[in-house]
């Protein structure tokens, strides 16, 4: 019998009732469903056992004790630690984001040497080997560059450069210099560090405690802490930041002139007393210049809230004055010792609430600078000289932790000596603008690859030593920089004494008398011993502190750090772009802010791309009228304009390190550029 | 609509006296809950920010002007104008605490949640989730990753909700009765100066209760009737007054 | 041609038991494809000679979560070197532990990311082979029927089997109790 029509018809309609009888069309539909959630690219996510391990954070200018969560090994998070005196529990956003940054598209991933204008792989025999040879050849006519005070890979790196004879050992500028000198001036020797924990009222001179000043955790602890109590802090600085937003009182004061308030308060509160302390009749003296009048006409503070805030600190128990510039470098040595005496003025030298001045770290590495001169020396000054020709460029510069190519004043000048050195060696982790120019990179292992520590950063309130395990093993062909420094120093035939960084961090331990396997677990080393100090009023000769000075048509450009969108070593990290609000970038291009009086006078509205210009070079940005700022006054942020790292940082706003300009400071020599003056166009 | 009445409300009050707008608690909150990092994360309308920290102004000119800075995360609504508009119920409005959950599998992506919530509290995936090669690796186990095409908002970390119950029947303890610091979301885990805290608002003992029944705790848009679970404190009357429409010479106190 | 009764009830007939015996037979068979763990587990040698016991290898760890699958860590405790003359054994130690390379078990009541199961919530309620195979008494791990479709596995629970036991039992049914 043949299969007709209706017979066929009649087989699918069975067909197709049967089927829906089975469970076929309901389950394909439902698999298929299921097929569509699961596309290949979506990662999947991996289980495992948990663990919280104890490690440090130098990403900002801190160096703070923080905790990474793994999961089967990989780590995942990061947060406070409550154990360390410097977080406990607090995280800055820089932090927070710093376990992502063990994949930035931007990490060097092995060895490499300059081949024309790109670079070429190399392996570490031949790397180590031709940089043992480069140092050899050079021998003095060597200089080194870090970025980390506090670690003692800078010290084998100091060690190194010492060894070959050489002195031209430098830190990037931050605020420990500044401030070490000014405890110098008055007598004192050691590494400065305020008891914020305990103070009654808080002076912030430009500081910007809460948002990137020092130990931003342990501020933010330390003010937490003091809503309970009858703390007040006051901000003094030109802008409005994260830091008044939460302070007691804001005391808009002109970029950069808060150190002249600073003599101002001093002026009155010494008219006010006797004091025995050494001196302290030639600082009375001094200050006499510093009316209130005068002082007024200079920062913008009104003479009698001068007064007022004198009396607040006079009257207020435990009152502790922090002076800072607003970026969180260019600080003068007197101008940060113009602070320092006011603390002294009140009495708040090494006493509980006050300024402490702790040990210096005990130098392991025999042939390093000191501390305190390598603090000393001013990296800037010497970048400048070899551009103008005025030293000799260095055969050999190595760079550690640090992008002076983008991260310093006198930028252009900074690069031309970065060109002029012979061999410029780069350690960075990642592809920075100075790695970008290196002749060499030896890329250190990231943070959390490796073994480091860090004895006490600037405004820690005791001595803290602090050791970190490494959390992971590294994941690209990386090395840690103290072990690979060591190596090559011995092959260099300048033999440092040590086998590895560990061996380094043993003698740091012993040296110090800390428990090392207790550090190594990630309980920090802290100590309660300060050593006596002999302090006087400033002795050397007294100086004035210069009052920047106004070009016509000109405004003040108050430099300003974010730690969301970088720091002086690290660009906007994977996870920082979206805390970057749209009122602080719009598309590719970075917002600088002023407020509407100043904005009408140059002629500019909102959202205008607007041309900073002065003679150190020029940046280009979008107004964004914020009624927050000084009149006369613009803020800029710094961390913008990256040429080199990654998509997530590159391209994106300006360089503001651009308009910046050092100048020696009169008497110390050290380099001064918080602040700038900057004439503002229409671009 | 009715509001329901559950034991536990899970609430949070974040003191905008204490943030200084640092953008931690976003970051943590990406972190731990595996939201893609954005190489362009410029067009707000595009990327997520389950945490996002806006700027408040007093509006006077300079030297009057006064900043704050405030953190908004889902408001985890008594009242959802979310759960009840989503069509296929991928989100709703959870017994256990009152949290407003949402499942990605089931949306389906029209977004219709995304116009009724007030708040902006609500993203969209726009794109797949591109991660960095390797970065990958970083994903914590807590949270899916999401593809395109469904929406996502913050859950008050709702993993270590189950997380801290697990502790709890481990150590043979009750897991309905949690003690007051063992659930807490990254953002306030991480915040530096403690702003943001957490608990249950139904516990008198909790701080979060006695301080959202303070005069200086303010709700975001409250006259909308949403009840949100998320109270702000301030001691500043201009940043309470922010937080709702007022009208210029309006008499008496909208305190709710 | 003269109409046939019979040549339409037969027709569909024959497509409705075909259709039927096709989607409840066939249908699975095309659907899932069978695959082996990569390395034949030994429950019953282990359990049994060995008098381990389930707690040794499937634990809960101290902040309550459960370990599921053991890594090597656990393995390797005897495994550093090939203990007996099996050749899945040898394969084991070779190929896994001196690699450091974790073995990709297949998971039989595997769940998608989106999915948050707490095993010691469930602990002491029920036996572990309410939802799970009972592979201790198995010295082949039994075949793995993976869906061509959706990539899990068959013995894989659906949502509306967790949904109806915590129903009758009283348990929250709260989304975020078991999505993530």
């Amino acid at each position: 019998m043949g299969l007709d029509r209706r017979s066929f018809i009649s087989l699918v309609a069975g067909g197709v009732v049967g089927s829906l009888c089975t469970p076929v069309i309901w389950k394909t539909l439902d698999d298929v469903s299921i097929w569509s959630q699961n596309w290949p690219w979506i990662p999947r996510l991996n289980y495992g056992e948990e663990k919280k391990l104890a490690t440090l954070c130098k990403l900002g200018g801190d160096a703070y004790g923080i905790k990474v969560k793994t999961v089967a090994g990989n780590p995942v998070t990061a947060e406070g630690n409550p154990d360390h005196p410097l977080s406990l529990g607090g995280i800055c956003p820089l932090g927070a984001a710093s376990v992502q940054m063990l994949y930035s598209p931007a990490r060097i991933k092995n060895p490499k040497i300059k081949d024309g204008n790109n670079f070429k792989d190399i392996s570490w025999d031949d790397a180590e080997a031709l940089l043992a040879e480069k140092l050899k050849e050079a021998g003095a006519a060597t200089a080194m560059i870090s970025g980390d005070e506090t670690g003692s890979t800078a010290e084998i790196l100091s060690g190194l450069v010492g060894k070959l004879g050489s002195q031209k050992s430098f830190f990037m500028p931050a605020e420990s210099a500044p401030a070490a000198a000014a405890v110098q001036m008055l007598g004192g020797d050691g590494q400065v560090g305020y008891d914020l924990e305990n103070a009654g009222y808080v002076l912030l001179l430009g500081a910007d405690a809460l948002g990137s000043w020092a130990n931003v955790a342990r501020n933010a602890k330390a003010f937490a802490a003091s809503r309970d109590k009858a703390v007040r802090y006051v901000y003094v600085g030109p802008a409005q930041n994260g830091t008044t937003a939460v302070a007691d009182a804001w005391i808009p004061c002109a970029a950069g002139t808060e150190p002249l308030l600073a003599l101002g308060l001093a002026h009155i509160i010494a008219s006010g007393r006797t004091s025995y302390a050494p001196g302290f009749a030639d600082f009375e003296r001094y200050v006499q210049a510093y009316q209130p009048e005068t002082v007024a006409a200079a920062t913008g503070v009104p003479a009698e809230r001068i007064m007022n805030l004198a009396k607040e600190l006079i009257n207020a128990g435990r009152p502790l004055v922090l002076t800072a510039s607003e970026s969180g470098h260019g600080l003068g040595a007197y101008e940060a010792a113009a602070g320092m005496c006011l603390n002294m003025l009140l009495g708040q030298m090494n006493a509980p609430g006050g300024v402490r001045i702790l040990p210096w770290a005990p130098k392991v590495v025999e042939s390093a600078a000191e501390k305190k001169d390598l603090l000393a020396n001013d990296l800037v000054a010497y970048l400048t000289a070899v551009a103008d020709g005025q030293e000799d460029a260095p055969k050999v510069l190595l760079v550690h932790s640090a992008n002076p190519a983008y991260a310093l004043p006198n930028l252009n000048k900074v690069q031309s000596a970065l060109d002029k050195a012979e061999f410029l060696v780069s350690f960075s982790t990642f592809m920075d603008e100075t790695a970008v120019m290196a002749d060499l990179i030896l890329p250190d292992s990231y943070a959390l690859e490796r073994l480091d520590d860090s004895y006490s950063p600037y405004g820690a309130p005791q001595a803290i030593y602090t050791v970190a395990a490494p959390v992971t093993k590294p994941i690209y062909d990386t090395r840690a920089a103290g072990d690979v420094l060591l190596s090559v120093a011995a092959k260099a035939d300048a033999e440092l004494g040590f086998e590895s960084f560990e061996a380094v961090i043993s003698a740091k331990a012993e040296a110090l008398e800390a428990e090392i396997d207790s550090l190594m677990e990630g309980t920090p080393w802290v100590s309660e011993e300060f050593p006596t100090q002999d302090l006087a009023f400033w002795s050397s000769p007294l100086k004035e502190i210069a009052v920047p000075a106004g070009a016509e048509k000109s405004v003040s450009l108050s430099v300003v750090t974010h730690l969301k969108i970088g720091s002086a070593a690290i660009a906007t990290p994977p996870f920082g772009t979206n805390a970057i609000r749209f009122d602080e970038m719009k598309g590719k291009e970075m917002y600088v802010q002023l407020n509407a009086a100043t904005a009408s006078s140059l002629g500019v509205k909102k959202d205008d791309r607007i041309k900073l210009a002065n003679a150190a070079g020029e940046c280009v940005a979008l107004v964004k009228i914020f009624e927050g700022v000084m009149s006369g006054t613009v803020v800029a942020s710094l961390g913008f304009g990256h040429t080199a790292w990654d998509d997530f940082s590159r391209g994106k706003g300006d360089n503001i390190y651009k308009l910046l300009q050092a100048e020696a400071e009169p008497g110390t020599g050290v380099s001064r550029f918080g602040s700038a003056q900057v004439t503002i166009s229409k671009a | 609509m009715q509001a329901h009445n559950f034991k536990v409300k899970w609430g949070m009050v974040i003191d905008l006296d204490k943030c200084t707008g640092c953008g931690a608690c976003s970051v943590a909150c990406r972190a731990e809950n595996n939201l893609p990092p954005e190489v362009d994360a410029g067009n707000k309308l595009r990327t997520a920010d389950w945490m996002n920290i806006y700027e408040l102004s007093n509006g006077k000119p300079f030297p009057e002007h006064e900043v704050a800075y405030l953190p908004r995360p889902c408001m985890q609504c008594g009242k959802p104008s979310c759960s009840t508009v989503c069509p296929v119920v991928a989100t709703t409005k959870d017994e256990e605490g009152g949290i407003v959950s949402q499942v990605y599998p089931r949306c389906i992506g029209c977004r219709y949640c995304m116009a009724a919530c007030p708040y902006h509290a609500r993203y969209f995936n726009w794109f797949d989730p591109i991660w960095p090669e390797g970065m990958e690796k970083t994903l914590t186990p807590y949270v899916s990753a999401r593809p395109r095409g469904v929406v996502e908002k913050c859950t008050f970390c709702h993993h270590r909700f189950n997380a801290a119950k697990e502790q709890a029947r481990i150590n043979g303890e009750d897991p309905t009765a949690l003690p007051e610091d063992a659930y807490i979301p990254a953002c306030a885990e991480i915040c530096p100066t403690g702003a943001i805290k957490f608990g249950d608002l139904n516990n008198a003992e909790h701080e979060v209760s006695k301080i959202a029944a303070s005069d200086n705790a303010f709700r975001l848009l409250a006259k909308l009737g949403t009840d949100p679970q998320v109270y702000y404190y301030s001691k500043r009357e201009w940043v309470r007054k922010l937080g709702d429409n007022y009208l210029k010479n309006a008499k008496g106190e909208d305190h709710v | 041609m003269a109409k046939c009764k019979s040549c339409v009830v037969l027709p569909f007939l024959i497509g409705l038991v075909a259709s039927i015996v096709l989607g409840w037979w066939g249908f699975p068979k095309v659907l899932y494809s069978q695959k082996t763990q990569p390395i034949r587990f030994d429950h019953v040698v282990h359990v049994d000679d060995q008098g381990i016991a389930c707690e040794d290898c499937h634990a809960f760890r101290d902040d309550g979560s459960f370990t599921g699958l053991p890594t090597n860590e656990n393995c390797v405790g005897c495994h550093e070197d090939v203990q007996g003359e099996d050749p899945d054994e040898a394969r084991y130690v070779t190929e896994y532990v001196e690699k450091e390379k974790e073995v990709a078990w297949l998971v039989y009541q595997k769940q998608p990311d989106n999915v948050y199961f707490s095993h010691i919530a469930h602990k002491d309620k029920f036996e572990c082979t309410e939802c799970h195979l009972d592979v201790a008494t198995m010295s082949t791990p039994p075949v793995f029927y993976e869906n061509r479709l959706s990539g899990y596995s068959k013995d894989t629970m659906k949502m509306w089997q967790c949904e109806e036991c915590h129903a009758k039992n009283g348990a929250s049914n709260a989304c975020f109790v078991c999505h993530k």
